[in-house]
């Protein structure tokens, strides 16, 4: 185990450098720069030596591979560096905003269970009937839905029903949890329920397939009860790949709820990263880029470390 | 007389009973799959109406008219205006062209690269497969909109023929490494199967072996993949639309039409961001439900 | 009461004949009047259909048979005869598109189709248990061995766990699974392929019930672990007085272990009698037909095998007169027209076959198309005139295992120093139970993997290493025929594509019309129809396959070819088809084989010489005669006694020479000789040294320090 450890990590480290070279390379092929989208976009009138003195203060005259050297470097020391726009430290504006996202993706990733995994079930076990095939038809056309504008949707229920809209301020869970809820809660219901479908879909079919296995009918065979087979015999089988999809779709929860953050006007990294796009700060964006590609590798890790701790098959060879 | 009859007749066998095998395949999907029926005539006529767009909107997209700013749906405009006069379903059939040319396109290059690469890597094994699946996972370890909106961006616009090229790119790019994955596990159990072997026994090349022997029965994945990827790749230049780094104006697309618009105002004119959510979420469900109903007929192991 | 049954079922179990017994008129009650009076099992009439994508399938066809207590009755058939469906009707657990549409299943007078789900499942398991084919997918993977075997009894006895528990223990005891109390917290994937169906019949045998139905429940496993499961489930089934239905397609274990055998064709029972009586006077020409085409090794080998020429009918489309007629050498217009009913034979027996009377007075009997009696000479090493095409010297494969959770990376010697010729036209038969490394030996000829060390020359040019385009020319000279005929074909191309490839690509043929007019002449060649040229594999039968498999191979006219497990897969009758092709073809050819196989009777059919390996090691090398006759390796001889012959008299006074114990991981081969840890006569001197292959007779090389 601990080998199999060891060769699992320095594959992450691998990986996640690879997506630091990336995200790098990319950003230097990007046309323009942080000077010209604060000092130009709004057709302001700056002399080239102003830009050229903000282009020395910012390193970004510098040759490419020294650049390179610096954030890798940087990398290693765990340093983000400084945003090129408001010159705070990255990992200080990243920070002030993850709160709100991680709570929006957990709350959306427990709703998404708590609907998903009786969805599934029961559309698997009346397979064939017209309730299979209505989750089945209603899961793929909520799947089509796109999240932004089933958002503006129920802003519009809700400022039409309620007269409320959601405040611009973002409320602290911990100043005020009943206000920080009814902030939250929406965005996590429109995002989990869509992760829901997705996971229902999957727990359906891997169930559909596991019943059909010859250690299903072996069970039969002795005489269990079907509602037995299910709850000792293919519940558990069909619950694993599920995990892996449960881990996977949360993992990328993080920065999939940029869509999300603008409809409901969430100050989470989402909307930091709209931002630092649409101001070149290549700083922000390669650290936001970076605590995404962190975030994915170490979630789908723990996931496997979890399958593996839940399969019999991998945890004693 | 009958040895005149019988090569004429060999010759004109092969075709026919192939044609024949394509229209019984059509056939039985017709039959025992009603929802993917269904799905793929909502696509024909939204594939209609997006070539045939110059005909079937009554309007022009772009035509703005400051005295009918925020009309509700009537009987001269079916599903209402904009905030600029202009007609939001002669908008919606035009926006049908941009959004099946951009998710048909991104979805097929997506689907091609990756499936390349998996049967490439599938097929070579060894430090081949190693390379390319540490650059696959370098690829996945980024969520698909945030791969695709800084591709986006970087990328800028490049129009060709009124279709902006990199923004097809950059929706493309995440589904590559995701067509990869499943090409590559689908390729892997295709190149154990002893036919393969009995190829390489017979000493044919690499691409023969490759694109002549694996590809074909990679085909059925890779269609039920394709016609996924098209579902998603409508979403997601929606999203990207949305948020100001896909389509850009006077383009109609479905995204942008909602994109920019305050609560506050479209309370007051909800068709304006009714329909276009519509016509893309019927798209969408549309391709999904094909790509399942493909699924269910294609892959042995969902015919139960 | 009971306890009177019982002491009655243990002395009707001694009764030596009990042939006959279930003819209508002749039954005698085995049994206390207090007990129930009729048999343990009935099956009356019984119809089975499946709904398929091509409409109604009659699967089971008014299939009537019983079962007594204490018996052991075989279903034989070949596969689609519906010996399985009748195994899943009487448990109920037919799947979903299957429906049982008429006739009765009486259980102790009990019928089991007109009972509802809940009692159903209290006879499930209580009173009859079910023994599946496939071990390894039978049991769920994520629960232990343990839970899976308490399991019936908390469900049918009411005890608690620790009395089930117990209980488990003492049954997994009772079936030879070592150290039982310990490996009942072990989850099914720490068992090996036999253990695991220890385990299966554990889970049968835990609430003692009246009747176990076994299908093919040895099929999956190797010859050795074949016998020792099935001594122990005949074992058994006598100690603990249990009835039992052994579903199976190899009449070697019907032969051994059967009282009565109901022999299966096409959804209908063709025959049923004593097994004596089916054996040695058959009624029914398919089983005299079947009885001839299977190859064995306790008699004189003759120069062909017989076969069943044709195809078992498609039972999607209605059926007309007997439905084994249209393959039936001795059938006449009667056959083809009126359904023959069950009628009881001389022998005690039943039969549906017009013909049974004439079978029975000596006026008709099995004529197959062996062209006669044996002829000596045919197919015999061709005159002296030896030239050696394949000369291997030390070929060893190891692969290297990456371990993807824990532990290091370990090495798998799948070929070990393996060395041997193959002269030009003859036959080189390799066998061995599973994982020994002859399918490694066939794919490394064909240079389809590369060897860790060794040589391999092809008339006399080392060709080891040979490169890209030395190897493009020398793939004409050497070909292959797989085992699967399901997947050695490409599904998507058309039989005349699958053949013409090669022909096209090595430039063997030039234009259209000449390839097409050699593709006709290789299926006439394998004996098939020009008509199939257009057809895709899915469209034609397993048999019809292998000969498209043979006729691609045949498209490079190689003088090599590597028959791996060739014929394995196909049934019987089949079986036979493909040997006797494979024979003519080198006749006329003088093509070499290496025929890699597991079943001992085929490979002494078709070899000249034969090689037995054990753990990527050859133990013994000999001729055909000397191998058979006089096998010296002490592994070679055990095999040969454990593979059950189709002939129940002498099965049943033969004792039982079981290898003991299990194969050895792969990946820890025991040190020095490979089969030291199951061999009877092995010592210390065994496990110090690898035994050398020495030359013991003239061409008979043994790896054996005891010889």
């Amino acid at each position: 185990m601990p080998r199999y450890l060891g060769a699992k990590l320095l594959q992450l480290v691998l990986t996640l450098a690879g997506v630091a070279a990336l995200i790098f390379l990319l950003l230097r092929v990007l046309p323009g720069d942080v000077v010209e989208a604060k000092y130009l976009a709004e057709g302001g009138n700056v002399s080239e030596e102003v830009l050229a003195a903000e282009r020395t203060r910012l390193g970004l005259d510098r040759p490419t591979h020294e650049q390179f050297a610096e954030w890798m470097g940087g990398l290693v020391r765990l340093e983000l560096g400084r945003s090129m726009w408001t010159g705070r430290p990255v990992a200080e504006e990243i920070s002030s905003r993850l709160a709100v996202t991680m709570e929006v993706a957990v709350m959306a990733t427990v709703i998404a269970i708590v609907i998903a995994v009786p969805l599934g079930i029961a559309s698997a076990l009346a397979h064939g009937s017209w309730l299979d095939q209505a989750i089945r038809v209603l899961t793929v056309a909520w799947l089509s839905v796109p999240a932004f504008w089933l958002g503006m949707l129920v802003l519009l229920g809700l400022l039409l029903v309620f007269e409320w809209g959601p405040p611009i301020e973002h409320i602290s869970l911990f100043e005020d949890p009943l206000g920080n809820l009814t902030q939250l809660i929406w965005p996590a219901l429109v995002v989990g329920a869509r992760m829901s479908a997705m996971i229902a879909r999957m727990l359906r079919s891997s169930l559909l397939e596991v019943l059909n296995e010859d250690y299903i009918r072996t069970a039969r065979s002795k005489g269990v009860r079907e509602s037995t087979i299910v709850a000792r015999h293919a519940l558990g089988n069909a619950l694993l790949p599920a995990v892996t999809v449960v881990g996977m779709e949360f993992a990328f929860l993080l920065g999939g709820l940029v869509v999300t953050e603008q409809v409901f006007n969430l100050n989470g990294i989402g909307k930091l990263l709209i931002q630092a796009v649409g101001q070149n700060d290549f700083t922000l964006i390669q650290g936001l880029v970076m605590l995404f590609a962190v975030f994915f590798v170490s979630v789908n890790f723990a996931t496997d470390l979890l399958y593996a701790a839940l399969d019999p098959r991998v945890r004693l060879r | 007389m009958e040895a005149m009859a019988v090569p004429f007749e060999r010759a004109a066998r092969p075709a026919g009973r192939r044609g024949l095998r394509w229209l019984k395949g059509i056939g039985r999907f017709a039959r025992e799959q009603p929802l993917g029926l269904a799905s793929a005539l909502i696509i024909l006529v939204i594939l209609f109406a997006g070539v045939f767009a110059v005909w079937v909107a009554p309007y022009d997209p772009l035509a703005t008219d400051f005295a009918k700013l925020l009309l509700p749906p009537d009987a001269t405009h079916w599903a209402g205006t904009d905030e600029f006069g202009r007609d939001i379903f002669s908008r919606l059939v035009y926006g049908a062209r941009t959004a099946l040319i951009l998710g048909i396109c991104s979805s097929l290059l997506g689907g091609i690269a990756g499936g390349l690469l998996g049967v490439t890597s599938a097929y070579f094994g060894g430090w081949v497969d190693t390379v390319l699946q540490r650059f696959v996972d370098i690829l996945l370890s980024l969520p698909v909109i945030i791969l695709a909106l800084i591709v986006a961006a970087v990328l800028g616009r490049h129009e060709i023929y009124g279709i902006d090229a990199n923004l097809m790119f950059a929706v493309a790019i995440p589904y590559m490494p995701k067509a990869a994955r499943v090409i590559r596990a689908a390729a892997l159990t295709v190149r154990t199967m002893p036919y393969i072997d009995a190829a390489r026994a017979a000493g044919f090349s690499h691409p023969r072996i490759v694109l002549g022997h694996m590809a074909p029965n990679l085909a059925a994945p890779w269609l039920v993949l394709v016609s996924a990827f098209t579902a998603q790749t409508i979403l997601l230049e929606a999203a990207l639309s949305y948020l100001g780094v896909g389509v850009t104006d006077p383009t109609p697309s479905w995204g942008l039409m909602l994109s920019g618009v305050a609560v506050q105002s479209f309370s007051q004119a909800p068709w304006t961001v009714i329909f276009p959510g519509l016509a893309i979420s019927l798209t969408v469900f549309a391709f999904s439900l094909l790509g399942d109903a493909l699924r269910d007929t294609l892959d042995p192991k969902f015919r139960h | 009461m009971v306890a009177f049954c019982e002491a009655m079922m243990a002395r009707v179990a001694d009764e030596p004949s009990r042939a006959g017994r279930h003819t209508p008129d002749g039954r005698h009650a085995p049994f206390g009047e207090r007990c129930y009076n009729g048999p343990l099992l009935s099956v009356q009439g019984l119809h089975v259909a499946f709904k398929t994508a091509r409409g109604h399938t009659e699967a089971l066809t008014d299939v009537s048979f019983e079962v007594d207590r204490n018996e052991v009755v075989a279903v034989v058939g070949e596969s689609g005869s519906g010996k399985s469906v009748t195994a899943l009707s009487i448990m109920g657990l037919l799947p979903d598109a299957g429906h049982v549409t008429g006739g009765r299943i009486n259980f102790e007078g009990r019928d089991l189709l007109t009972l509802d789900a809940k009692a159903m499942r209290e006879i499930r398991g209580r009173d009859i248990a079910m023994i599946f084919q496939d071990p390894m997918t039978s049991l769920n993977p994520i629960l232990t061995v343990g839970y899976q075997i308490a399991e019936s009894l908390r469900i049918h006895k009411g005890m608690s766990a620790d009395q089930a528990r117990q209980r488990a223990a003492e049954l997994l005891t009772l079936v030879g699974v070592p150290e039982a109390e310990s490996r009942l917290d072990q989850y099914p994937h720490q068992f090996s392929g036999g253990m695991r169906q220890r385990v299966m019949i554990a889970i049968g045998l835990a609430c003692d019930p009246k009747l176990i139905i076994a299908d093919e429940p040895t099929t999956a496993l190797d010859v050795t672990i074949q016998a020792q499961i099935l001594e122990l489930m005949k074992d058994l089934s006598v100690r603990l007085g249990i009835a039992m239905v052994i579903i199976t397609h190899n009449l070697g274990v019907v032969a051994r272990y059967a009282d009565r055998v109901v022999v299966m064709y096409a959804g209908r029972v063709a025959e049923q009698g004593s097994a004596e009586a089916v054996f040695f006077r058959p009624r029914h020409l398919y089983t005299a037909g079947l009885l001839c085409s299977v190859p064995r090794l306790d008699s004189e080998r003759r120069a062909r095998l017989e076969a069943i020429e044709g195809l078992p009918p498609d039972l999607s489309k209605a059926q007309e007169g007997c439905r084994f007629a249209p393959r039936c050498p001795q059938a006449v217009a009667a056959c083809l027209r009126e359904v023959p009913a069950l009628r009881p034979t001389d022998t005690g027996g039943l039969s549906a076959c017009l013909r049974a009377d004439e079978l029975a007075d000596g006026r008709v009997r099995w004529v197959g198309n062996a062209y006669g009696a044996a002829q000596p000479g045919q197919n015999e090493p061709a005159a002296p005139a030896r030239k050696v095409l394949v000369r291997v010297d030390g070929l060893t494969r190891h692969y290297a295992v990456q371990s993807s959770w824990g532990g290091p990376n370990r090495t798998v010697k799948a070929v070990s120093d393996v060395s041997f010729t193959i002269d030009v036209g003859e036959t080189l038969g390799l066998v061995g139970e599973s994982g020994c490394g002859k399918s490694t030996v066939g794919r490394l000829l064909l240079r389809l993997e590369e060897p860790t060390a060794g040589r391999i020359e092809f008339e006399g040019r080392d060709v080891t290493h040979a490169g890209h385009g030395e190897l493009r020319a020398l793939r004409r000279r050497f070909q292959v025929v797989f085992q699967d005929p399901y997947a050695s074909l490409n599904p998507r191309k058309s039989i005349g594509d699958i053949i013409a490839e090669p022909l096209r690509v090595h430039r063997i043929t030039s234009g259209a019309a000449a390839t097409r007019e050699r593709v006709d002449e290789l299926l006439a060649q394998v004996s098939l129809r020009p008509d199939l040229h257009d057809r895709f594999p899915h469209q034609i039968s397993g048999g019809q396959r292998q000969r498209v498999g043979i006729a691609r191979a045949l498209a490079m006219e190689p003088s090599f070819i590597v028959c791996d497990e060739a014929v394995s897969a196909l049934d019987v009758s089949i079986q036979g088809q493909i040997v006797n092709l494979l024979a003519d073809l080198q006749e006329k050819h003088s093509i070499a084989y290496l025929f890699i196989a597991h079943d001992l009777a085929v490979v002494r059919h078709i070899s000249t010489r034969v090689m037995v390996m054990y753990l990527g090691r050859v133990m013994e090398v000999a001729s055909r005669e000397s191998l058979y006759r006089e096998p010296l390796h002490p592994y070679t001889r055990l095999l040969l006694e454990a593979a059950p012959t189709p002939d129940p008299v002498k099965e049943k006074q033969r004792e039982a020479a079981l290898i003991r114990g299990e194969l050895p991981s792969p990946f820890a081969p025991p040190s020095g000789c490979p089969f030291r840890t199951r061999c009877p006569v092995a010592d210390a001197e065994c496990s110090l040294t690898v035994p050398e292959l020495r030359e013991v007779r003239p061409g008979h090389r043994v790896a054996c320090l005891k010889i």
